[in-house]
């Protein structure tokens, strides 16, 4: 407590100083004035002492003047940097750069990655899955009859939860839309820790098919509906389906996936050894992950025993739900921290040389003020003030712009990043921020502070004011050495630019096997099947259509449906492992058209192949390759779970989207007259004209087949392409701007550098053309300087992106971290962005003309 | 010390009191420069272990008066013990044995 009053006095004189100084001049005078009255006024003053020191030695009792002299280094360096508004607006700007963009990249990083999850104890909260070793999938949904002996037998979760997803209907306006929530079994919220708002959660009766509907809300949909606080144990109607509300939740509380209301979990008794749900468990305290994991694995082991046949092959696997939330975003930030890392790295080494320069050019003042008895130390403090104060100029305005860039960023959220919502530039962004400015500044600002303190000062100060100093480019080797810092790590960030490049043109340049060029896509939902031919009937009767056609799956994506085991050759090998994963897609006969799908052999299903016809399948090439090797499919016989056998028509070429390596899923196509209609159903048309021209066509024809129907947005197939990479063209592109970004600094400040260097050569230039050097000979000179840094600075930078690129193996589509043509070109741009650099003012250099540069001294 | 002591002894007092307290009754032996009084009043008042406030003198005059805080007087006691501890510790030292 002491100290803090103490603070408060100091703070308190801070803000009197002039008062304090009055009282004290006033009480020293009474002094002296009862002394003089007594004994003289020459004897108070010589038994008094000093008076002007003894007032200097108590404001120093208030200790300010460390303070007060570093305020006065302010105030010069303020005074310095107006001087050169040139110089300043370059660093600052440099910086701003630097700081603004890491700034932006941190604050995505730091709400996303870093911020615990919005509940208690958020580390304790796990995610559990299935891990299906035959399918190298380590987190596959969970089978009811397996979560319930999980929740039974472990010991180490407070409480384990499943959920799963469902939605209810609302009508509004004249389109309906899905309201989307979750099924959640009794833990779930005890899990979770959260509290109803208002009225409470789900109670054991309430699980049960026989209850009454009941629903807790979240607070949107609660304010939706009117949020009064009467709501709570009425009932709300979505569209046929009528809900007792029990409870809300508190504003900001929809986990999972923006859930806006929530039911019970009721088990399904037909469903128990289905794989679907998802299950949460809160650990209980003291219990590691690991020790989790290893419990939760023994039960596997156990339920493996117990029960082989659904559980053959099946292990048990924890996930921290951070962990499982952020997902793959995970490397990919850090991959583009690490670049914008490198960028604000960059910007420090050249504002670092720029000072250099300056105090090149400043020896003469700086020596002076030694000589009059500045310390070392003193001159120090007053250059990296100087710096710092660059970098919180530089940062103040990076962050204004990091704050544009962010609210931007999150408002089109153009990557779909998890936790997108709670990214903002908040306090530990700006502390970040600050923090990185003043670090920034004593990084930047150190090499110069220390050099303009280690004067020579008998040398600089004998120096005429922009005198010549020879050789100063070559020779000094801490700004070589900055410069060749700056190249290599630009280098490093090219040539990470190339390989995202290279990686990215192989992805979109992948073969499709069908022809995505004016076709619209809409998704409709499954029930949509039971009279899919009605409505293609009527999409083929619009003006432009040329083809329509329905399936299970888009082209691009994976089939709808896939199984291990389940497509049976007759005469072909049996697959007790049921390792042979196939997909199973069913087909109307105008959907191989409608994609512009090619045909290798045999034929397409026709309108003829209906439910009398004789049965029959198309196969794609994958499965032909697969499981009839130098044989000819066609004829041969196939099933899927039925009795009766389809015979082969055709093979199909194959088709998938973009990122694909190599041949797709096998797959076979069944028409849907023969075979029942599994998931959903994607709807394709080929039109003659512009596609989106037709789409507000094909919508309304969709309503007015179906009224009630929800269904998707009618898109083109080659926007959802796109979009399907627009997560790698994202960090591609930002990778690939902090390149550019960092190749122009560094070229800015090499051409800063090397300017500089031959301003102050001119002199030396000029006699080495009297003493009859040509201009080439000083063309080479220059350009031979700036090639040696180069040289090792792109040699550094290959080096040091060998190392660092092997972190984006994960990001990168059938190009090796290590790929020569991105190396190639990374290094190659920039030596030549360098080299131009360089040869713009060593051109200056040859237009010297001796007796000007002679004359000059 | 002396200054915490005067203060402790004569109640509120000017710098100017106090330095001639410190000189009688020491009978002029400790004589200090009495400037020097200043920064040291000063740094007590930093402290909080005194404070200040203006006042009039006996003549009529604006004079600041240091009053003892209780801080003040804790410190002082403090001040006193070790001063004590001291004294006999070289009392001890030089007494003939």
């Amino acid at each position: 407590m002491d100290w803090l009053g103490e603070l408060w006095r100091r703070l308190l004189f801070a803000f009197r100083r002039r008062q304090f100084d009055r009282d004290l001049e006033e009480e020293m005078r009474f002094h002296l004035d009862m002394k003089a009255a007594e004994s003289g006024a020459a004897a108070a003053r010589r038994k008094f002492g000093n008076v002007a020191l003894l007032q200097e030695d108590s404001r120093q009792a208030w200790g300010w003047a460390g303070v007060e002299a570093w305020a006065a280094d302010l105030k010069y360096a303020v005074r310095v940097l107006r001087k050169n508004p040139g110089f300043a607006a370059v660093a600052v700007l440099t910086l701003a750069l630097g700081i603004g963009a890491s700034t932006a990249v941190f604050s995505v990083v730091h709400g996303v990655l870093l911020r615990p999850l919005p509940f208690r104890d958020p580390d304790r909260l796990m995610m559990v899955w299935e891990k299906w070793e035959r399918r190298g999938d380590d987190r596959v949904v969970v089978s009811y009859q397996n979560f319930r002996d999980w929740k039974n037998q472990s010991r180490s979760f407070e409480h384990l939860a499943v959920f799963d997803g469902g939605a209810v209907r609302w009508n509004v306006g004249d389109e309906p839309v899905w309201i989307l929530g979750s099924h959640v079994s009794g833990g779930f919220f005890p899990a979770l820790a959260v509290q109803p708002l208002l009225g409470r959660t789900f109670v054991p009766e309430e699980e049960r098919t026989s209850a009454p509907p009941v629903t807790v809300l979240s607070y949107g949909l609660w304010q939706r509906l009117g949020g009064d606080r009467k709501l709570v144990g009425k009932t709300v109607r979505f569209d046929r389906e009528i809900f007792t509300v029990v409870g809300i939740m508190p504003r900001g509380f929809t986990f999972p996936s923006e859930s806006e209301l929530w039911f019970p979990s009721v088990p399904d008794e037909s469903r128990l050894g289905q794989h679907e749900l998802r299950v949460i468990g809160r650990l209980k305290a003291g219990v590691t992950v690991a020790q989790a994991q290893s419990e939760m694995q023994t039960i596997a082991a156990r339920l493996r025993q117990a029960r082989p046949k659904e559980n053959e092959g099946i292990d048990a696997n924890v996930v921290p739900l951070l962990e499982q939330t952020v997902g793959e975003a995970r490397r990919a930030l850090l991959v583009l921290l690490g670049a914008v890392g490198c960028v604000l790295l960059i910007a420090c080494a050249n504002v670092a040389n720029l000072l250099l320069v300056r105090v090149t050019g400043r020896r003469r003042e700086l020596a002076l003020r030694l000589a009059l008895g500045a310390g070392r130390w003193r001159i120090a403090r007053c250059l990296l003030t100087e710096s710092v104060l660059l970098a919180l100029a530089g940062g103040a305005l990076g962050v204004a712009a990091a704050y544009w860039l962010v609210r931007a960023f999150v408002a089109l959220d153009p990557i779909h990043l998890p936790r997108i919502h709670e990214v903002a530039l908040d306090g530990g962004v700006l502390l970040y921020a600050v923090a990185a400015a003043i670090a920034t500044g004593l990084l930047f600002g150190l090499a110069p502070a220390l050099r303009g303190s280690r004067p020579d000062l008998g040398n600089w100060l004998k120096e005429g004011p922009g005198s010549a100093g020879a050789g100063e480019f070559g020779k000094n080797r801490a700004r070589s050495l900055l410069a060749a810092a700056q190249i290599a790590l630009t280098v490093m960030l090219l040539v990470g630019a190339g390989l995202l490049l290279r990686s990215f043109v192989m992805r979109v340049s992948v073969p499709l096997g069908f022809r995505p060029e004016g076709v619209l896509a809409v998704d409709l939902p499954y029930y949509a099947n039971r009279h899919i031919d009605d409505l293609l009937e009527r999409l083929r009767a619009l003006p432009g259509v040329r083809a329509a056609g329905a399936a299970t799956a888009f082209p691009q994506d994976s089939a709808g449906t896939s199984c291990g085991g389940c497509l049976e050759i007759e005469g072909g090998p049996q697959d007790p492992s049921n390792l042979r994963i196939t997909g199973l897609m069913v087909a109307t006969a105008d959907f191989f058209r409608a994609a512009g799908m090619t045909i290798r052999r045999g034929r397409f299903f026709t309108a003829a192949d209906g439910a009398k016809a004789p049965k029959v399948a198309v196969i794609n090439e994958a499965l032909a390759r697969r499981d009839f090797p130098d044989q000819d499919p066609i004829g041969r016989r196939v099933r899927w779970g039925d009795p009766v056998w389809f015979t082969v028509i055709g093979v199909a070429g194959n088709v998938k989207g973009f990122g694909v390596a190599g041949d797709p899923m096998p797959a076979v196509y069944f028409p849907n007259g023969q075979a029942s209609w599994g998931n959903g159903v994607e709807v394709l048309v080929r039109t003659a004209t512009p596609p989106l021209s037709l789409a507000g066509a094909v919508r309304k024809e969709i309503r007015a087949w179906n009224k009630r129907m929800i269904f998707g947005k009618v898109e083109t197939v080659e926007n959802m392409l796109a979009e399907s990479v627009v997560v790698p063209r994202f960090y591609m592109m930002l990778v690939a701007g902090f390149a550019v970004l960092a190749m122009v600094v560094s070229a800015v400040g090499v051409y800063g550098t090397v300017n500089y260097s031959v301003a102050r050569r001119t002199h030396e230039i000029g006699i080495r053309m009297a003493l009859g050097a040509k201009r080439g000979d000083v063309l080479a000179m220059i350009l031979g300087q700036g090639l040696g840094l180069t040289a090792a600075g792109v040699a550094l930078g290959l080096a040091g992106a060998w190392v660092v690129t092997r972190e984006l193996e994960t990001l990168l589509f059938g190009v090796r971290p290590t790929d020569g043509v991105a190396f190639a070109c990374g290094s190659g741009v920039l030596a030549l962005a360098i080299l131009l650099a360089c040869y713009i003012p060593a051109r200056r250099a040859t237009r010297v003309d001796p007796l000007e540069a002679l004359r000059h001294e | 010390m002396l200054i915490l002591k005067t203060l402790a002894r004569l109640g509120p007092m000017h710098g100017y009191g106090i330095a001639q307290h410190i000189q009688q009754t020491s009978e002029a032996v400790l004589q200090v420069e009495e400037g020097s009084l200043y920064p040291a009043l000063q740094r007590m008042l930093i402290k909080g272990w005194v404070a200040a406030e203006w006042g009039q003198s006996d003549n009529h005059r604006r004079a600041r008066y240091y009053r003892l805080t209780p801080a003040g007087k804790k410190q002082l006691d403090v001040e006193l013990w070790e001063f004590e501890k001291v004294m006999r510790a070289i009392t001890r030292v030089i007494q003939p044995a």
